[in-house]
């Protein structure tokens, strides 16, 4: 699938270093030990500054729609694609798409894990999550 | 005195043959100052949305310039489909401070004949309510974020599309009553079912169209005595909400903050929702209704389609909502949307509506939002002899 390379900014530039060696990073606050949402840079408890902490890259399935009508014509020919809502293992939930597998096939619950995929641009790759595979 | 709405102005929405965005503009300002009785001379405040298909930077000063006047306060709002009562809001509280004594509030926009399609589903997908960094790459449209919604609404509450189905029809069929509708024909659980899946499980007719429209509205502290056309109708309180623009961010995609917006309207008006005659719920899509009705409690958790379906928000049922048929039905002109739940809670509280008529309604909520849930705002209306 293709995937449109984001605009980032200097603030972000340790996610998507962490992205580009096969790493998943959320916000997180140490001295609370609690996952912060991927907007906040300040811990709403103790007000400390959040840090950048690598996450497992296993979750499950939150919420999910397979997109027919793409927002635009580049991603048409990839209709229909998972668009999802991840809950990592840790916390957390982030948005992506769940790939390898036919959108039929994907149930809220369902336990996936990280993989990425390249855009555009050589140096930016998006995580995304398959389906851990059934035993 | 009180500030009170004197005029209002709206045109058949849809497809339309307006020339140019600004000429929807400038009739519906005049159209709503001659329902006054008052005239461009009187404007001393001029709020608009920013028109998807005529950007400027300060439209508002724009369309002051088309209409040769120099109102004091040209301001053009960013709320999402909660501008409308959020621009009515802040024109009561300038008029009541004596800083003014005649706004008005004019959403406008050409959105489906004054912009390509593919622009703007591109354009709002790019800079909707989604993040630029963590969301785009995965080609989110703003229908995938409220299919995003309904699908944990289902899984939730055991909720299926007969319930989203139940508030397309309910919309269709007060469309179909009103001459300035969109969206008219009849729909029926087989054209439905057969309307083509945008983003599972949300169909065509789940998302309102795109479509050409607005309104205006002329409130005023001016005391136009007997030769007023129409008793005035009164801003009786507002409130707002917020909860958090990416849907990530969110505790839980199924509370949005629609019910907190109206306990403070309702607040502030010193009413309870008992009083309320009629209610305007902004329905950009199927899933909105449902969770925005349930949030403001006019149904139980999982159970607005059930009440749809029992006729509870019909005229004769607990309360009737969306009797101009909603956004789904009546038309959505881009940030403009809002415009036509207030346009209708006027009609109905003039007691104009026709073959519409709530009887007897004295008292109505209007609500609008804001992205996907992100942001609420609510206004009670009122005849002035309420």
């Amino acid at each position: 699938m293709q995937h449109e390379t984001p605009r980032t900014s200097v603030e972000t530039m340790p996610y998507w270093d962490a992205a580009r060696q096969g790493h998943l990073v959320m916000r997180h606050c140490p001295k609370c030990d609690r996952w912060l949402s991927l907007t906040t840079t300040a811990c709403t408890l103790c007000g400390g500054v959040a840090e950048w902490r690598r996450c497992s890259g296993r979750g499950s399935v939150y919420t999910y729609t397979a997109v027919h009508r793409a927002p635009r014509e580049a991603l048409q020919a990839d209709a229909p694609y998972v668009l999802a809502i991840v809950e990592l293992e840790e916390g957390p939930r982030i948005m992506s798409d769940i790939i390898g597998c036919p959108p039929s096939s994907v149930v809220c619950g369902m336990h996936v894990h990280l993989s990425f995929e390249p855009t555009e641009e050589a140096n930016i790759h998006v995580p995304v999550f398959v389906p851990d595979r059934r035993l | 005195m009180t500030p009170s709405i004197a005029g209002i102005a709206e045109f058949p929405q849809g497809k339309t043959e307006w020339p140019s965005t600004m000429a929807l503009h400038e009739a519906l300002v005049r159209c709503a100052l001659e329902d006054a009785g008052l005239t461009l001379a009187d404007v001393d405040v001029l709020y608009t949305v920013s028109p998807r298909s005529d950007p400027y930077l300060v439209h508002a000063a724009a369309l002051a310039e088309r209409l040769v006047i120099a109102p004091s306060y040209c301001v053009t709002f960013e709320a999402g489909g909660g501008a409308p009562v959020l621009m009515l809001f802040a024109a009561h509280q300038v008029l009541a401070a004596g800083a003014a004594r005649t706004a008005v509030v004019v959403a406008g926009d050409l959105a489906l004949t004054g912009v390509s399609r593919a622009r703007y589903v591109d354009q709002l997908s790019q800079v909707g309510p989604v993040h630029p960094e963590f969301e785009v790459p995965y080609g989110p449209s703003v229908p995938s974020l409220f299919a995003l919604v309904t699908r944990r609404y289902f899984e939730e509450y055991g909720t299926n599309e007969e319930d989203l189905l139940a508030v397309v029809e309910h919309d269709r069929h007060w469309a179909a009553q009103h001459a300035n509708a969109h969206m008219r024909t009849p729909v029926d659980r087989a054209g439905y079912l057969a309307s083509r899946v945008i983003s599972d499980p949300l169909r065509l007719l789940d998302c309102a169209p795109v479509s050409d429209g607005g309104g205006a509205i002329v409130l005023t502290t001016l005391d136009r005595g007997s030769e007023a056309k129409h008793s005035g109708i009164v801003l009786l309180g507002v409130g707002a909400s917020t909860s958090t623009l990416h849907l990530t961010s969110r505790v839980s995609l199924t509370e949005p903050n629609a019910g907190i917006a109206l306990d403070r309207a309702l607040s502030a008006a010193g009413l309870t929702s008992g009083m309320v005659d009629l209610a305007l719920v902004y329905d950009c899509f199927s899933i909105a209704m449902l969770l925005n009705v349930e949030d403001m409690g006019l149904a139980p958790k999982g159970e607005a389609g059930r009440a749809f379906r029992a006729g509870d928000f019909n005229r004769g049922g607990r309360i009737p909502l969306n009797t101009h048929g909603g956004l789904l039905s009546h038309g959505h002109p881009a940030r403009a949307g809002g415009m036509g739940n207030l346009i209708e809670a006027v009609v109905q509280l003039r007691h104009q509506a026709g073959a519409r008529q709530v009887l007897e309604c004295a008292v109505a909520i209007v609500h609008g939002m804001g992205g996907a849930f992100a942001t609420h705002a609510v206004g009670v209306l009122a005849r002035s002899d309420a």
